[in-house]
């Protein structure tokens, strides 16, 4: 018994599961966007030129894309 | 001929000694053990430090005392002032450091690498250090059979350290063994004859061998097993000093202006260095002997002493030779000058570096933004504007490219000639070389870079072809069709000037914002799909020629914008995931 729990944890270490590697790097990138997202829509508010305003929409409805295909 | 001819006598030579002498052939084998070693632990180095080397040595060279420490403790770590040296010839090349930094670093590792000494004289004369060997090799084989990167290096270095140990283990028993059979210290010379004769044996030494390591660690194993005299010693390390430069020199003859001129530093440091150390040799032993004592190392730990002089004249070197930093800069920059052609040449891409694919693609990447600025001043001129009127213009390009309709006299083909052609075939040529030694996940950067390369030069063969209706075109009596070659015009000046924002923000994110922005904007070029092309037809604004043209030079537009986002997703986007977002 004991051996079968050295044996699973030496496999844990020469096995690397990338299918979890790449979903925690997922997840971790969806927290970034949403960050982003955030951060440009206080922006939009704080922002008084209306070009300005223009344009940081634009980024934030692509970001929002990329967000909601992911 | 005569590089030809010695390569061979070499080999005879240690042929001769190999089946002559039982002893000679376990040292040499020792020091064969003790190199292979030296390579795997620079191997292990550079998959270990991941970056993280790199970025100290970024960050901590902007003044002299910090790039000496720097360099210090770098290369005491990693054991190998050749990896610092690339990794410092690299960010030269990249200017991510100064020249005057990049001295410092190479002074510091002088001292640096006097730490083999002291590992040598503590732990592989005193200790049985083969048995330390075995684990080292056992547990690093391990190691490198590992998925992750960092294992891999950890495996690596462990098996150089455990190669370097069982490599002074045999030298240590070739001598021991030897000293039954013939003394080499009867061959001792004493005076100043002596110093400049065993000066000479440890540089010869060093250049054959080519690593002052590998040289260090056998003279403190002989002297440990008392096959040379204390003080032929200390010359023998001054020698090997001054010998470890001419490798470094005929390394940089493959290396750019920077290579060349670091290796040069190296050389007038460690000559001069050599020079206080000859002359003052019988102070520095007695100054030795006396901070031996303070320090308590034993009047006949011999090797320890050599450790400590060889540390000591090293700093010597330091003390003397950086108050000089600003003149030795002066005079390399004078020296070796930057002979400008008309050509335009590589100018980041240095084959010393290519080993060390973090640094490798990092040249890479700076000499395709090299490409890049090159491209987008012909690009500019082709379309009849100079750069400095319409970037960082935004809103107001649009009546900077309405303004700007003379013709500018640029010859693309000469231009893609000198400025484009060579450079582009020296990148995909380093690019590819350089793969050799790469990861999957470093293939895949330099594929994406090869590809934003390939992607600069078409850009520019779209341009071209461009060029011919919209010359015509933009100074046209009908408006509408005038309208429409600037309103072109126009939206690749947007494209290059929103690139040269975005390439100097370090936010990704915010960088992919930007860039799927521009490639929304994309569609507006497609003037069959949106209409545009239709009612300039039926309300008769242009004639059905003028708007095949449109049709046509409408697409090679979206085709340069289109390749322009992509490049600038390749270079300025540094996270390979958000990249890969923004290349979909």
């Amino acid at each position: 018994m004991k051996f079968e729990k050295l044996f699973k944890k030496i496999e844990k270490f020469f096995y690397t599961d990338k299918e979890k590697i790449d979903k925690e790097k997922k997840d971790k990138l969806i927290v970034l966007l949403e960050d982003k997202i955030e951060s440009i829509k206080e922006k939009i508010k704080d922002s008084s030129s209306k070009t300005k305003k223009e344009k940081l929409k634009k980024q934030l409805n692509a970001l929002k894309e990329l967000r909601d295909k992911m | 001929m005569f590089k030809r001819a010695i390569y061979p006598l070499f080999l005879l030579a240690i042929t001769y000694l190999l089946f002559s002498s039982n002893d000679a052939k376990t040292i040499i084998a020792g020091i064969a053990i003790f190199l292979i070693g030296m390579v795997f632990m620079e191997d292990g180095f550079k998959l270990f430090s991941g970056g993280v080397l790199e970025k100290a040595l970024q960050v901590s060279t902007n003044s002299l005392p910090k790039a000496i420490g720097t360099g210090f403790l770098a290369t005491s770590i990693v054991q190998s002032s050749s990896l610092i040296s690339i990794i410092i010839i690299s960010f030269l090349s990249a200017e991510l450091i100064s020249l005057s930094g990049a001295i410092g670093v190479v002074f510091g590792s002088n001292i640096g690498t006097t730490t083999t000494a002291w590992i040598v004289s503590t732990f592989g004369v005193k200790i049985k250090v083969a048995q330390f060997a075995m684990p080292m090799l056992i547990f690093g084989v391990i190691f490198r059979f590992n998925a992750s990167k960092t294992y891999q290096g950890l495996g690596n270095v462990l098996v150089g350290l455990g190669f370097v140990f069982l490599g002074i283990s045999f030298m240590k028993d070739g001598f021991e063994a030897l000293k039954s059979g013939l003394d080499l210290a009867q061959f001792s010379i004493e005076g100043y004859l002596g110093v400049l004769v065993y000066v000479l044996i440890g540089a010869v030494a060093t250049i054959i061998i080519q690593s002052s390591s590998a040289t260090m660690a056998l003279i403190i194993t002989a002297l440990a097993t008392n096959q040379i005299l204390y003080f032929n010693a200390l010359e023998l390390a001054i020698g090997a000093n001054i010998g470890t430069t001419v490798t470094a020199v005929l390394g940089s003859l493959a290396s750019n202006l920077n290579g060349k001129r670091l290796a040069v530093a190296h050389l007038i440091f460690n000559m001069v260095t050599g020079f206080i150390a000859i002359i003052f040799i019988y102070q520095l032993a007695d100054l030795v002997t006396f901070l031996a004592l303070k320090v308590g190392i034993a009047d006949d730990d011999y090797a320890m002493q050599l450790a400590l002089f060889h540390t000591i004249f090293n700093i010597i070197g330091v003390l003397v030779v950086a108050p000089f930093t600003s003149k030795l800069v002066k005079f390399l920059e004078n020296f070796f000058v930057d002979k400008r052609t008309d050509i335009s040449r590589a100018k980041y891409l240095d084959n010393v570096v290519i080993e060390v694919p973090e640094v490798a693609i990092l040249a890479l990447k700076k000499e395709i933004v090299h490409l890049y600025d090159n491209a987008s001043e012909v690009l500019s001129h082709a379309l009849s504007l100079h750069r400095h009127t319409y970037i960082g213009m935004g809103d107001e390009i649009s009546t900077v490219v309405k303004s700007s309709v003379k013709k500018i006299d640029t010859n693309i083909d000469e231009f893609y000639e000198t400025k484009i052609k060579s450079l582009y075939g020296d990148i995909m040529n380093y690019a590819t070389l350089s793969q050799e030694n790469m990861s999957v996940e470093e293939k895949s950067k330099i594929y994406s870079l090869k590809l934003a390369c390939r992607d600069i030069v078409q850009t520019i063969k779209d341009v071209k072809e461009l060029q011919k209706n919209m010359n015509k075109f933009i100074k046209s009596k009908n408006q509408n069709i005038k309208d429409e070659y600037n309103y072109l015009r126009e939206n690749i000046a947007k494209t290059l000037d929103e690139i040269h924002t975005l390439r100097n923000n370090k936010d990704d994110l915010e960088v992919l914002a930007r860039i799927k922005v521009l490639q929304d904007s994309l569609s507006e070029l497609d003037m069959i799909k949106n209409g545009r092309i239709d009612s300039l037809i039926r309300e008769n604004k242009i004639e059905s020629k003028m708007a095949t043209s449109l049709i046509n030079d409408s697409a090679f537009v979206y085709n340069i914008s289109k390749k322009l986002i992509y490049i600038a997703t390749i270079l300025w986007i540094e996270d390979r995931q958000i990249q890969e977002l923004g290349e979909e």
